[in-house]
């Protein structure tokens, strides 16, 4: 017997998923967060597992993902650092890239820098965008700029300098010079952090890195001695924003690499429940109280950006590449000044939470239409933690609906329609970014409110297949368990791609392989590593890249090749002959997981048992809806809708129309023939 | 309203759903590098009727979200069948591109036989062809310079291209690939507008979707109706200049008499000079709600109502008056390409006359002036010739209600993004020195202006051809309101601190020699507030950061600091000294100016060029100013004026008559 667990601490409850290998035993649990007192929650959990029969000794993984380092961010509690830069360029952080949030707005604004101006220091150095020495970093100027910013009260330096993605080596000796005068410093080289060019994203991503790396490292600490309470060997493994696993102790470095961790994980579970359901191309929705974000899968595997913002700070690493709009089922209904109904972006998020939920909340909230609609209400939500009052709704909305003239229950179906054409606005982004189109996708809804909104969101989109899976509540957790050990690399090159360039960039990528594969190794030990290797490519003067596939075979003429046919199908034109770019060169080293095996059970198609009929208002009218428990439903059973699934983590509406089946991983397949 | 309260929010999240996808999509397959990265692009939903209903947020400029298609759709000849395409880039025709690089494009959305709404958008292309590469310079005198027109037509027929007209456009520009790469983009953008549209109508029926478009102009028109409600009525009057009206020129003046009754505006902009020999003209047409004159008011009523909803109807409670002849309103064959400098000092016109009916809620002026800076030169270890962008140099915003102005950015030129020093200097011969804010330059004030941009560089390679573009705000400043001080002008330097150096001005094109640096200095936002009020905290924080020095804090906030730390009693006793200061600072240069050019003499000028045709009324502008630099300075320029005139009169008359 051998378990695996992944362990994710979201918003209100932390999930916990552990997987029995050879029999495919899954057991699942929630407990609530602890924000107060961080990592008590995973020892909480680790003690409901073991009651659960998982013995520590058997426990052959630990996967855990943690949203401490944004909410450090969003709180604005992190360290207090310095930056020191190239003299001359001290206001890097002040200029951003100029362009700001709202610009129609006069009094537009961003949030100020992690690193106030005071904290910021020039040394005078200088290197060419060749990468040649102009000026030389002097001790005296440095020792200087040590001294000012422990004078005030500075932990931690940033070091970034211009051009040292192409040649880090004043940065490093800088870094040792602090080093010498201060060894209790925590340094960071920009270029340590992501060598990528464009300085102010690198700049932001390593301030991140730094002004969260305190809380973080003692975060882990805490978590690795609840392990320890626990009588779990196993070491910590965290998940990546970029859907992957790192060791806890390169963790504590490489902060940043975590910061996403448990949205990209839920995106990585989708991934898994598309895969092995044999679903090609999926869009993904995980909606939970305040918000509801999005991402395509193709083959179970996500796409991926470079650049996205955390609080409106610049991460430049590759993440998983999600769309959020701000539609949860804790956003809030109001009439705005012309008389029209709004929902959102303010949510009662958990607390006060809907008012629905008794605890103190009086606003009327997504959550609580869904209940006037007749879709919520028949049995506790959240595992059980909340009964959900209906008089309670109806108080919150009676103002509301007073004020438009509307019956309380047309009311509720307006709200859910707003809410549901509120998300289409990120989604038609995301879609039009990718070139794809709605008509070839099948929804994976997760999260405590995706589910209950799906089939209408798949509707209103143009999709006509929603796969729930079986545990929507514990995606995250899920795909915690599936993601790989895995170190992605990068240099940025800026070379034309001819000729003279192709031993530069082979020898680059080979120094890259040999640094993921180390890193990879250090944190797996010995073992088979996949590699896989790309080059970004762009048109000479264009200022987006494409990643394309670098392999063993790869030569000059078939890498132009396939970026030009890549080109073509992303943004429908292309220009052969034109002269390209290599701008960066990546390498993905990933140790796999073990393989999983979702337990799978063939069944023949019958219609399940039911808990009788309840009314749902849908389209204007009341209708009777079949009502069905989760646990009741087997592979094979059919049902058609309007029909209303309940289960621990969430609810399922089936809207008229739309014909249900429970599929050999007891995930409900929808489809609207 | 036709639709109920929650239909309507349930089309109007469709619609903006369509207008970001439609954005999007032109954004992912435009060819140029000019959409990708200055986002000068934009696109509406329009009505039946050519009116935009709903325009993106989060891609591309913010000029149009309510500009009229109306006149130009109806120029297009023989009226439109499904599948139509209809384009146009000519300022003068149905005023809808309002320069020539920015080509328009729309299709009309069919149901059955009637057209129920546009799908549009327009470009800013990197070239149309003309006098110079880019199609614009301020030295342009006239429309047919700027490039290739073409006045509203059909690029397809029923879905089929008209190959005649592309083949006569594309032989007329000098990147012919890149213009027809971007028209393929707005070609994909429009299709997508018009297939949404027509799922709309699926989903909802016809009727729903036309009520919904009507009510969702109902609807912004009520928001900025409540706007102006709020605004106290009164006639409130405002002046600006820029610089200069031509290279070496006089100042050019707007004038605005914002007038509001209840929940409407009238906008008169009677008084502001005559249309210019150089190509800052803003070409209106007199339309009564040309978008291009309200973009300020985008501003103002975005401020005033966070989030407010922008399209025709928003401008429908406001009215403008736009003399025929004058810059904002030129007769053809004037030039247009540059406008976009008088825009800059039309919107900052507009803040400043709302910032007089409402001063508690508004903030002073913002820099104002967004130099773009481009350098021409040969790649030393490429031999390739590149332009390319340094920066752009945008300066602060003005000090605000409830804090300071943003540095360095912000306010009106919140939307332009900078190009990292790290890829300028990786794609072209040029070295960056500096990169950053200029301290001392955010007008004082109890809320400052946010401080100006300064970006030293040198080119790396021979010869280099540096051009400045809207480069304005070197004489006159950014105005402080409420007692507040004036944001600090900007410059021009060819080697600061050497014995070559040299005050540039407003020159807008120069070849560097090697060795030489330039400087660049934006200027700063305008003050709010008296400045000995600031919580002399805040002062201390901004020494602190090094954004104001010690003297600064002494000379314009009365603040004193010894050690780091605040003399409270020398504070006190600086402060006390000086009697509270209110109302409006215009500034020494300003002030200077309106002491010789009253009102009486500005007056007196319109009232002989009244009598003139427009191209005409630029030169005798340039003769009455020297006449009047050159009368002696006790004279009255009012009388100085009308002298030069009659003068010049007699000389036109007493031409030598023909052999």
């Amino acid at each position: 017997m051998t378990w695996t667990i992944g362990a994710d601490i979201g918003g209100t409850f932390a999930d916990f998923v552990a997987l029995e290998s050879e029999s495919g035993r899954l057991v699942t649990l929630k407990v609530l967060t602890t924000p107060d007192d961080p990592g008590k929650d995973v020892g909480e959990g680790l003690r409901r597992l073991a009651g659960e029969g998982i013995d520590a000794d058997s426990v052959e993984r630990f996967v855990h993902g943690t949203t401490i380092g944004v909410n450090t961010i969003i709180q604005r509690r992190g360290a207090t650092v310095a930056l020191f830069t190239t003299a001359g360029f001290t206001d890097i952080l002040e200029l951003a890239r100029l362009r700001m949030p709202n610009p129609y707005s006069l009094f537009c604004e961003r949030p100020p820098p992690l690193v106030p101006r005071e904290h910021v220091f020039g040394v005078h150095e200088r290197m060419s965008a060749e990468g040649e020495t102009l000026l030389v970093p002097e001790a005296r100027d440095v020792a200087q700029a040590v001294a000012a910013a422990r004078a005030a009260g500075c932990v931690g330096i940033v070091i970034s300098f211009l051009h040292a993605w192409r040649n880090p080596a004043h940065e490093r000796d800088v870094a040792a010079m602090i080093t010498s005068i201060d060894p209790t410093l925590a340094v960071f080289c920009a270029s340590g952090v992501w060598p990528a060019i464009r300085e102010y994203e690198r700049t932001s991503t390593a301030v991140l890195n730094a002004y969260v790396h305190p809380r973080i490292a003692a975060y882990l600490e805490r978590v690795e001695s609840e392990l320890k309470e626990a009588g779990i060997a196993a070491p910590l493994l965290l998940t990546t924003s970029a859907g992957g696993t790192m060791s806890a102790a390169q963790g504590r470095r490489d902060c940043v690499g975590m910061l996403l961790s448990g949205t990209a994980s839920g995106v990585v579970g989708a991934g898994v429940v598309a895969r092995t359901a044999g679903v090609h191309a999926a869009l993904t929705l995980d909606m939970g109280g305040t918000s509801a974000d999005v991402a395509l899968l193709r083959d179970g595997a996500p796409s991926y950006t470079a650049g996205i913002e955390i609080g409106l700070y610049p991460l430049a690493t590759t993440t998983v590449a999600v769309a959020s709009s701000g539609q949860g089922g804790g956003s809030i209904a109001w009439i705005d000044g012309q008389g029209v109904l709004q929902v959102g972006p303010q949510s009662a998020g958990s607390t006060p939470g809907p008012a629905c939920f008794g605890r103190g909340g009086e606003a009327f909230t997504v959550t609580d239409a869904a209940l006037l609609c007749g879709i919520l209400g028949h049995g506790k939500l959240g595992f059980g933690a909340i009964a959900p009052q209906p008089a309670l709704a109806e108080q919150a909305a009676r103002p509301i609906a007073e004020r438009l003239g509307l019956p309380l229950a047309a009311l509720a179906e307006g709200v859910l329609d707003v809410a549901i054409s509120g998300m289409l606005i990120p989604i038609e982004q995301l879609l039009a970014r990718a070139g794809a189109h709605a008509s070839e996708l099948t929804l994976i809804p997760f999260g405590g409110a995706g589910p209950m909104l799906a089939a209408q969101l798949a509707e209103t989109a143009g999709m006509r297949r929603v796969l729930v899976p079986a545990s929507p509540g514990t995606l995250c957790a899920l795909g915690a368990l599936t993601a790989a050990i895995r170190r992605d690399a990068m240099r940025t090159v800026l070379l034309p791609l001819e000729d003279e360039s192709w031993s530069l960039m082979l020898k680059t990528l080979d120094e890259l392989s040999v640094e993921a594969v180390e890193t990879v190794t250090a944190m797996a030990g010995a073992g088979e590593t996949e590699i896989r290797r790309a080059a970004d490519l762009r048109y000479r003067g264009q200022s987006f890249e494409i990643a394309v596939p670098f392999d063993e075979d790869t030569d000059l003429e078939s890498l132009a090749a396939t970026f030009h046919a890549e080109h073509e199908r992303q943004f429908g034109h292309a220009e052969p002959g034109a002269p390209l770019q290599v701008v960066s060169l990546r390498v993905f080293a990933a140790r796999p997981a073990p393989p999983l095996t979702l337990p799978r059970r063939a069944g023949r198609p019958h219609a399940p048992r039911t808990l009788g009929q309840t009314p749902i208002r849908l389209g204007g009218q009341t209708r009777q809806a079949t009502l069905l428990s989760r646990t009741d439903l087997d592979p094979g059973a059919q049902f058609a809708g309007p029909a209303i699934v309940v289960q621990p983590d969430c609810t399922v509406l089936v809207p008229p129309g739309w014909m249900a089946m429970i599929d050999e991983l007891g995930n409900i397949d929808m489809e609207r023939p | 309203m036709r639709t109920d309260p929650v239909t309507l929010q349930v089309l109007r999240n469709h619609v903006r759903a369509a207008a970001e996808s439609m954005a999007t999509t032109l954004y992912r397959t435009a060819h140029s590098t000019f959409v990708k990265e200055t986002e000068d692009f934009t696109i509406q939903l329009l009505d039946a009727h050519g009116k935009p209903c709903a325009v993106p947020i989060d891609l591309g400029a913010t000029w149009y979200p309510a500009l009229d298609y109306e006149a130009a759709i109806a120029l297009v000849p023989g009226g439109y069948r499904p599948g139509d395409i209809a384009i146009t880039n000519d300022p003068y025709s149905g005023f809808l591109a309002t320069h020539s690089p920015d080509i328009v494009m729309w299709k009309p959305v069919f149901h059955e036989d009637e057209i129920i709404a546009f799908a549009g958008g327009h470009i800013h292309n990197v070239d149309v062809g003309g006098a110079v590469p880019a199609s614009i310079s301020r030295t342009l005198t006239d429309v047919h310079q700027e490039g290739i027109r073409v006045p509203p037509a059909k690029l397809y027929r029923e879905g089929v291209l008209d190959e005649g007209l592309l083949r006569v456009l594309l032989a007329n520009v000098r990147i012919p690939e890149q213009n027809w790469g971007d028209l393929k983009a707005q070609v994909a953008a429009v299709n997508t507008g018009e297939r949404r549209i027509q799922e709309l109508v699926r989903r909802f029926g016809v009727r729903t979707v036309t009520d919904g478009l009507a009510d969702l102009l109902d609807y912004a028109e009520g928001q900025a109706r409540a706007v102006l409600a709020s605004v106290p009525d009164g006639e409130y009057r405002f002046t600006e200049y820029c610089d200069e009206d031509a290279a070496g020129g006089n100042p050019l003046r707007l004038c605005l008499t914002l007038r509001i009754a209840r929940d409407a505006a009238e906008l008169d902009f009677t008084g502001s000079d005559p249309q210019t020999l150089a190509s800052l003209n803003v070409p209106t047409g007199g339309h009564p709600r040309h978008s291009l004159m309200l973009v300020g008011v985008y501003y103002v009523l975005s401020a005033l109502h966070p989030g407010i909803t922008l399209n025709y109807g928003t401008i429908r409670p406001f009215t403008c008056i736009a003399p025929p002849g004058s810059v904002l309103n030129p007769s053809f064959p004037a030039a247009v390409g540059m406008r976009s400098l008088t825009c800059g000092r039309l919107r900052s016109l507009i803040f400043g006359a709302f910032a007089a009916a409402a001063p508690e809620r508004l903030p002073a002026a913002p820099a104002g002036a967004t130099s773009i800076i481009n350098v021409a030169a040969e790649h030393p270890r490429t031999g390739r010739r590149t332009i390319t962008a340094v920066a752009p140099i945008v300066g602060g915003g003005g000090g605000m209600p409830h804090r300071d102005g943003t540095d360095g950015a912000g306010a009106d030129a919140a939307y332009l993004k900078n190009s990292p020093v790290e890829i300028t200097e990786s794609e072209a011969p040029v070295r960056i020195l500096r990169y950053g804010l200029m301290p001392d330059t955010g007008g004082a004030g109890v809320h400052r202006g946010g401080m100006a941009q300064v970006v030293e560089f040198c080119a790396t390679a021979p010869d280099a051809f540096v051009t400045a573009r809207n480069r304005d705000r070197s004489v006159f400043q950014p105005w402080g309101v409420l007692g507040g001080d004036p944001g600090s002008v900007g410059s021009f330097t060819l080697n600061p601190g050497a014995a070559n150096e040299r005050d540039l001005r407003n020159t807008d094109a120069l070849r560097l020699a090697p060795g030489d640096v330039l400087r660049v200095i934006s200027p700063g936002g305008g003050g709010r507030g008296d400045p000995f009020r600031r919580a002399p905290e805040a002062v201390l924080r901004d020494v602190r950061a090094g954004l104001v020095s010690t003297e600064a804090a002494r000379r314009s906030y009365g603040v004193a600091i010894a050690g780091g730390a605040i003399d409270a009693a020398e504070t006190a006793r600086l402060r006390t000294a000086r009697p509270e200061r209110t109302g409006f600072a215009p500034g020494a240069a300003r002030t200077a100016h309106e002491t010789r050019w009253h009102a009486a003499a500005y007056a007196a000028m319109h009232e002989v060029l009244a009598d003139l045709p427009p191209s005409r009324r630029s030169f005798v502008k340039a003769m009455l100013f020297d006449a009047v630099r050159g009368a002696p300075p006790e004279r009255d320029a009012s009388e100085v004026i009308r002298e030069a005139f009659a003068s010049w009169t007699r000389r036109a008359a007493a031409l030598p008559s023909l052999p």
